[in-house]
């Protein structure tokens, strides 16, 4: 198993929670409405579980673009007025200081599978512990246009407006609904499993599983 | 119809034909493989209008429906009197005539007519009633090509003196099937992935592996919705010989993601022809003949992508910039701008829906305007509008319709008047085929497929625009900011009421009417960087006008086909809300001798629409200004007996009021100009 610690996260989280005082920057996004502030926003963190990949994919859900060869296949029950698709801008789902890549909308069950990237830790498995990372839908933005700076600014905004993060029974459960950490050679490899999530928790988006689920043309 | 070679027709008319079959070489019994020559070439197929100019003079119609004829013995005063016979082929170019000259009517039998005097009022002829005589099913073809002859000598044979309407690179008409109805093909349909991002709905016909290259349409789906929800246009172009490939589109993170799964998985399918769908497609994708059709994010996600070859930041493998035929947008967003999301010269295609709630078209909403794009595109470009349609509407998936305002349409409503569109757009500019091209101009309410729904609730409004090489702008409004000059340097003399000329943007986050706010529910132009301009007034009860001098280099419009512009209703304007439908105005040409020719637009059966009765956005009701271009046929002005000297006009006046039509109204005019094909 390769490892390529080609990004740099800024996973400073846990450690800003709270951290009030944080000079926002000019031009930031402005404060999420009333409803985006309250912390019930993500309710509940039901199931987590630990991948590796072999090979490295790109994170487009942040300007950077960073690469990933680690992380988590999260399900996360939200409160669905959040994740109503639309054309315009949406509230971006974060875990800390990182965007979460939404693998399905989930507005009608109010579940949303996700992709967390992490970098890798010693012991060659994800170095992020989701038990210290709060979960918070930030301003309405485009993720591909959310910068390190930004998220930073919307994580000391969710950690003013009292957002912390879950408890550690319900962290401890939802790892054990995860089960053992995935080593998979790809994302290719990890698409139908987290398809196969959507399918569980979010029937009404059968057709985002489905559709992950379509059979593979074989590689000449 | 054809721009006639009109003073050479006129003379041949004039002269004896049997004179003129000994004078010229060629002939009907001219050796196989040459031309007739002496033939003249004269506009015959179209439709009677009610009033002034009287007919129609059109190339394409709907089987099902009449097809009429006429000849105008005004301008050909030496018929009167004379007997022929009108038969009605198969089409054949000059060539294919004089190799044979046999007429063969496809009704069965020619019809003997004797002209009268009275132009085209006296000489009307129905060449086929709808009732079912002909098909317009032709294979995978849109429509059937036929040529209408009038045999003078009545010899049964296409000879010197005849007249024709078509034998040479065009037909005399085209009769096109219902465009909502699927095509003869067998479709086939294959779901399959390349990996993350690489899923992939393809659509072809079951024989594609007999039929050659066939062009590509790649469908972008929008966010929240799937790949998997295009089944519709799928379906129905594989049934008329296109290879149609959805894909995952990667919308969530945005619009520049969005482009980046349209640019990869167009290179992905074009590479792995070998293996998708077992190798079927190898060797039968022309990728010189590709059409980017996105939807919402994905609507822009497509110009993007454009965008980014254009500007060399991304390097396709399997095909390049010039492959690229046709960009269509169905309510795209514009989160990126003019710097970054501009369709520049290739052909784009636009789809708004009046009643969309999502990309819903607000003056409070920039990103949310649909007409951005479309005013960037600097090639040939066209729209259509729908009123009642909403978001959801346009795919096949499940969801709501994200629909907001009065007489909705459902989805089936919207997918017919959808293919009846779609079809004819991709057939000439992927396939060169013109035979439905009209139905990107000519008025809804006098041209529509049948199939198409017919409820009061659907008002279709179309703008058409040409290649640079094909306008002769009058006025665009682009330069010249001063009401009193056109764009193109000649005075403008006016008397409307309350006139302004500028950027065609809303400045204020409603469509609530204000009287220091001119362009008020414009919504054409989003940032400065778009510039796009026109001009707005009234006209309150008495008649007013507006004359747009020529210059010199647009005196002569015998080389121009059309009198074409633009123009809306101003939306919740007193004067819109008052009158509540199609408004009608007139359009008069004056040559340097004084001679005029008058034509109201309503003549061809419909004016400006009346803004969609959407309330929202402010108070009042009438969402965003829906445009519509108008195009008259220059050739219409000297109907009659009109001395009217196209070759050396002097104006265009635009003519409002009682004498003119409705007797009041607010509008906005832009791209007065001359067009041709």
């Amino acid at each position: 198993m390769r490892t390529t610690h080609t990004i740099t996260f800024l996973l400073l989280g846990a450690a800003l929670v709270g951290a009030g005082s944080l000079a926002l920057r000019a031009g930031g996004r402005p404060d999420p409405t009333p409803a985006q502030r309250s912390a019930e926003s993500v309710r509940k963190l039901i199931c987590a579980r630990p991948f590796t990949l072999d090979v490295a994919a790109t994170h487009w859900w942040r300007s950077e673009q960073p690469r990933y060869d680690a992380g988590w296949l999260l399900v996360l029950e939200v409160d669905p007025a959040f994740v109503v698709a639309k054309q315009t801008e949406e509230p971006v789902l974060y875990a800390g200081a990182e965007t979460l890549e939404r693998v399905n909308h989930g507005s009608e069950s109010g579940r949303v599978v996700c992709i967390l990237p992490s970098p890798r830790g010693a012991n060659g498995l994800p170095s992020i512990d989701p038990a210290t990372l709060t979960f918070f839908f930030g301003a309405e933005a485009l993720p591909e246009r959310i910068d390190a700076l930004e998220a930073q600014h919307q994580l000391a905004r969710a950690a003013r407006s009292g957002t912390r993060p879950f408890p550690a029974a319900e962290v401890a459960a939802a790892r054990a609904c995860g089960g053992d950490a995935l080593g998979v050679r790809s994302r290719d490899e990890l698409d139908p499993i987290a398809a196969l999530l959507v399918l569980e928790h979010a029937p009404e988006d059968a057709d985002v599983g489905t559709g992950m689920l379509a059979p593979r043309v074989p590689v000449k | 119809m054809k721009i006639a070679p009109v003073c050479a027709a006129v003379l041949v008319a004039s002269a004896a034909p049997q004179a003129l079959a000994q004078a010229l070489p060629a002939g009907p019994h001219a050796p196989a493989g040459r031309a007739i020559a002496g033939l003249v070439h004269e506009d015959v197929a179209g439709r009677a209008l009610a009033r002034f100019p009287h007919f129609d003079f059109v190339q394409s119609f709907y089987a099902g429906l009449a097809i009429e004829a006429a000849v105008d013995t005004d301008r050909h005063p030496s018929l009167v009197g004379q007997t022929a016979d009108v038969w009605l082929c198969a089409h054949r170019d000059a060539v294919g005539w004089g190799a044979s000259p046999v007429l063969v009517d496809v009704r069965g039998a020619f019809q003997t007519v004797t002209f009268a005097s009275g132009g085209v009022q006296a000489n009307l002829l129905t060449l086929d009633n709808g009732l079912g005589a002909l098909s317009g099913d032709v294979g995978a073809g849109l429509g059937r090509a036929l040529d209408v002859v009038i045999d003078m000598d009545r010899d049964g044979r296409l000879s010197t003196g005849d007249w024709v309407d078509g034998a040479d690179s065009t037909p005399g008409l085209w009769l096109l099937a219902p465009t909502t109805q699927q095509g003869p093909l067998v479709p086939v349909e294959v779901l399959y992935s390349g990996g993350t991002w690489l899923g992939q709905d393809l659509y072809y016909p079951s024989n594609v592996a007999s039929l050659g290259e066939l062009p590509l349409v790649v469908v972008s789906h929008g966010n929240g919705h799937n790949y998997q929800w295009y089944d519709h246009i799928g379906y129905f172009l594989a049934s008329y010989g296109y290879v149609v490939m959805s894909h995952q589109n990667n919308t969530v993170p945005g619009t520049e993601t969005a482009s980046t799964t349209t640019l990869t998985n167009t290179d992905y399918l074009l590479s792995n022809l070998a293996t998708i769908a077992g190798g079927v497609l190898d060797g039968h994708v022309d990728r010189h003949r590709i059409m980017w059709i996105g939807h919402s994010r994905g609507g822009e996600g497509v110009a993007r992508a454009y965008d980014r070859i254009f500007d060399g930041q991304y390097a396709p493998v399997n095909y390049v910039l010039s492959d690229i035929k046709l960009i269509s947008s169905i309510a795209p967003t514009d989160f990126q701008g003019n710097a970054n999301t501009n369709p520049h010269g290739v052909p784009y295609h636009l789809w708004t829906g009046g009643a969309d709630s999502d990309v819903n078209g607000c003056a409070s909403c920039n990103i949310c305007q649909t007409f951005h794009l479309h005013e960037r595109a600097t090639g040939a470009r066209s729209s259509i509008s729908l009123h009642g349609v909403g978001h959801g509407a346009f795919h096949a998936g499940t969801g709501g319709l994200f629909a907001t305002g009065p007489c909705l349409l459902t989805r089936a409503d919207t997918h017919a008047i959808m293919k009846a569109h779609l079809l004819p757009l991709a057939e000439w500019h992927l396939k060169g085929n013109p035979a439905g091209r009209e139905v990107l101009w000519r008025q809804w309410e006098s041209f529509q497929s049948p199939g198409v729904p017919t409820i009061s609730c659907v008002t279709v409004d179309l703008m058409h625009r040409g290649t640079t090489a094909q306008r002769g702008v009058i006025d665009d409004f682009e330069t010249n900011s001063a009401i009193d000059q056109s764009s193109s340097g000649g005075a403008v003399i006016w008397d409307v009421q309350n006139p302004a000329a500028g950027r065609l943007d809303d400045v204020d986050s409603d469509f609530t009417t204000a009287v220091n706010e001119p362009m008020n529910g414009m919504t054409f132009s989003g940032s400065v960087a778009d510039a796009t301009s026109g001009m707005v007034f009234e006209w309150t009860g008495v008649d007013r006008s507006i004359v747009f001098e020529l210059v010199p280099g647009l005196t002569d419009a015998s080389a121009w086909r059309w009198l074409s512009f633009r123009a809306c209703q101003v939306t919740r304007s007193t004067l819109t809300t008052s009158q509540s439908g199609d408004l009608d105005f007139s359009v008069r040409l004056r040559d340097v001798n004084g001679v005029t020719s008058t034509i109201a637009i309503g003549a061809y059966g419909g004016g400006i629409e009346e803004p969609y009765q959407r309330t929202g956005c402010g108070t009042g009701a009438g969402w965003a200004n829906e445009w519509e271009t108008i195009r008259i046929p220059l050739a219409d002005f000297t109907r009659g007996a009109s001395a009217l000297d196209l070759t050396q006009l002097s104006s265009v006046d635009l003519l409002f009021g009682p004498s003119a039509g409705d007797a009041q109204g607010r509008i906005g005019l832009d791209e007065l100009e001359f067009a041709r094909d």
